[in-house]
């Protein structure tokens, strides 16, 4: 069963964050290369940290690896009829992109930090 | 009041919840920050004071940090008839029907649910409750709600169309590419045994537990058994089902139909307004436009809503430019206190317009979008028809754009709230409603098609009152609504209406995304 990290997992792992990556080539977008349970485990602390709220976050094992943009909504309760409490939500969800940047895995949050994954393998796809 | 007994009051059907608890009352920490309560407030039946006045006044203060905002809970000792008194302030401030509100001493009531149970109107729209969407939840259990990207189940969402014995379990759709599809479990396909049970009739506490473990399976990699049927009376089989991760396709069917008489039917199944479905949306107007279509079959009847930005960008795409640009799709109205603005953000209220850019979700945000420039369109419906899919039939009614309802009655959801703790439980009441470009958004009871004439009978509109058909694939031209709808276009004449078979039953969608028991004893 797949369960949610620990918030600041990611620095007590000494995962690094970088939040300036804009010199060297440009960044490619990625996808993760069959990652395994501790790159997943990473991705997962890193995305639970920087999104930093109480609720837990639920990633697939399939995240990343199929597309580049990592869409995370919160899970919508639903009444009886298995309709959303909420049918007519007016936020947005959160948006993770991954990119190849000098040979690393960097994952960018939109609006918030860049990541580096350094416990995955990534390869870049066309734009 | 617990949310259980609430939806079990409404007449809809009870459940529980098998992961998070719901209800009024209490929060987290019980240690008192003061050594005595203030005096309870008195009441004057008719006089109201601002809600800040109680708030935060709890019979069980919560002590400590609130993860959610990571500052001290502002909680201070109170009462339960402190906290009803915020209730009956908030209510009067912001409840959408406030004024409908019977006032009571919030001393009358031991609890904080009892209480808030009476803060909702109790007027009725064609012998229905005005209010259907009146509920609570626990503060911590509301925060604690997970955000994802999949969900967990093995690529199926069941119909359930009834949950009480003798039960019925259908596959509403699937999908591809998952445990389901994988043993050609399809739409229609009939549940007769979870893991030995009998569904259909198995009544005792233990049964029901297997039975709900095996709908909503909690862990990828769990495995049930099923015994099933393919079509109605057809030969049993026993499939074993794997739950996995699965990503929701909202937008799994995409097609185009040369008619014979003229023209190209286009068909989209549309089934949630989530993130992924703004890119997915483009591309099958994209595809139907290649096609040069010219009629539109919209299926949404499982989409009960989201993101209203999507409904708002597909209306747009339906109808184009020439009768969009600049008018609204749908603006919120709050109670007659605020008429210029949302007393709860303090923002001047503006209309949302349809929408002629990807907004973000999942295209690039700001691409122009496509549009088919139609003047009618098809709506497939069932009572699981909500929100943001009801908000496409009316933002395109709005400007004049036909919309023709094939289906049952939609569930009649035009309202919103913003949800709003106090002393640990979240309430939930209803604090606008959306309207279109024409002001009209008066449709609690849903939209019907016009020859409805049993069950819950909404906002008639054109249109033929037919029954969701489990025995065949959506998308299919055979399928019942689908057919009625290429029919209507060729002669605009219904079958006899079947919409709701029988009267008052509506199937509950269960997806695999919350962890819910939906199995009930019979009372």
């Amino acid at each position: 069963m797949r369960s949610a990290a620990p918030l600041g997992l990611a620095a007590a792992l000494g995962f690094s964050a970088c939040r300036a990556l804009d010199a060297g080539t440009p960044p490619e977008p990625a996808l993760l290369l069959a990652p395994d349970a501790a790159a997943r485990a990473e991705l997962l602390a890193l995305v639970s940290a920087e999104l930093n709220r109480p609720s837990p976050v639920l990633l697939g094992d399939g995240a990343l690896t199929r597309e580049s943009l990592l869409l995370i909504e919160r899970v919508m309760p639903e009444d009886a009829a298995g309709r959303p409490f909420d049918g007519r939500q007016r936020g947005r969800p959160e948006r993770f992109l991954l990119w190849r940047i000098d040979g690393r895995c960097v994952l960018e949050h939109e609006g918030g930090a860049r990541l580096t994954l350094t416990r995955a393998r990534c390869r870049a796809v066309p734009h | 009041m617990t949310f259980t007994a609430r939806i079990a009051a409404l007449g809809i059907v009870a459940m529980t919840l098998a992961l998070i608890g719901c209800g009024g009352g209490g929060g987290g920490g019980s240690t008192p920050l003061g050594p005595t309560a203030p005096a309870d407030p008195s009441w004057t039946s008719g006089v109201f004071s601002p809600p800040a006045t109680f708030q935060a006044y709890c019979a069980n203060p919560r002590s400590g940090t609130d993860p959610a905002t990571n500052v001290a809970y502002p909680d201070k000792l109170g009462s339960i008839d402190w906290e009803n008194n915020w209730i009956r302030a908030w209510t009067n401030s912001y409840y959408l029907w406030y004024s409908e509100v019977v006032d009571a001493n919030p001393a009358s009531s031991g609890t904080t649910d009892a209480y808030f149970t009476l803060m909702k109107t109790t007027a009725k729209v064609g012998g229905v409750d005005k209010d259907k969407f009146h509920f609570t939840y626990t503060t911590t259990a509301w925060e604690k709600l997970s955000q994802s990207n999949s969900s967990i189940g093995y690529g199926i969402t069941w119909a359930l169309v009834s949950t009480m014995p003798p039960r019925k379990l259908l596959v509403a759709y699937t999908v591809a590419g998952t445990s389901a599809t994988t043993n050609n479990v399809m739409r229609g396909a009939s549940v007769l045994t979870i893991d030995g049970v009998d569904l259909v009739n198995d009544n005792t506490q233990t049964g029901i537990n297997t039975l709900n473990a095996g709908i909503a399976p909690a862990a990828v990699g769990e495995q049930h058994t099923f015994v099933i049927t393919d079509t109605p009376g057809g030969a049993q089989r026993t499939v074993t089902l794997t739950a996995a991760d699965i990503t929701e396709d909202p937008v799994p069917k995409v097609a185009t139909f040369p008619q014979a008489g003229g023209g190209v039917v286009g068909y989209i199944e549309f089934n949630a307004h989530v993130a992924t479905a703004e890119s997915e949306l483009i591309a099958a107007v994209n595809q139907l436009i290649a096609a040069n279509t010219t009629d539109l079959v919209l299926d949404i009847r499982y989409n009960g809503g989201g993101y209203l930005d999507i409904a708002a960008e597909l209306a747009y795409m339906i109808a184009g430019p020439g009768v969009t640009t600049g008018v609204t799709f749908e603006k919120e109205t709050f109670n007659d206190k605020y008429p210029t603005t949302n007393p709860i953000t303090g923002a001047t209220l503006t209309p949302t317009g349809f929408l002629s850019t990807s907004q973000g979700f999942s295209a690039t945000a700001g691409t122009a979008l496509p549009h088919l420039d139609l003047t009618r369109v098809f709506v497939l419906t069932t009572a699981n028809t909500c929100s943001a899919s009801e908000a496409i039939i009316n933002g395109l009614r709005g400007v004049n754009v036909q919309v023709i309802e094939i289906g049952g009655t939609t569930c009649g959801k035009p309202y919103g709230f913003y949800p709003q703790d106090n002393c640990g439980t979240t309430y939930f009441s209803i604090q606008f409603k959306g309207e279109n470009a024409v002001n009209f958004g008066d449709y609690s009871n849903g939209f019907s098609a016009l020859n409805q004439t049993t069950g819950t009978v909404g906002v008639t509109i054109p249109g033929c009152s037919v029954a969701d058909d489990y025995t065949h694939q959506l998308g299919d031209t055979a399928e019942g609504q689908f057919a009625a709808a290429l029919a209507y276009r060729n002669n605009p004449s219904c079958p006899a209406a079947s919409g709701i078979s029988p009267p008052g039953v509506i199937a509950h969608i269960v997806r695999p995304q919350v962890l819910m028991n939906r199995i009930m004893r019979r009372p």
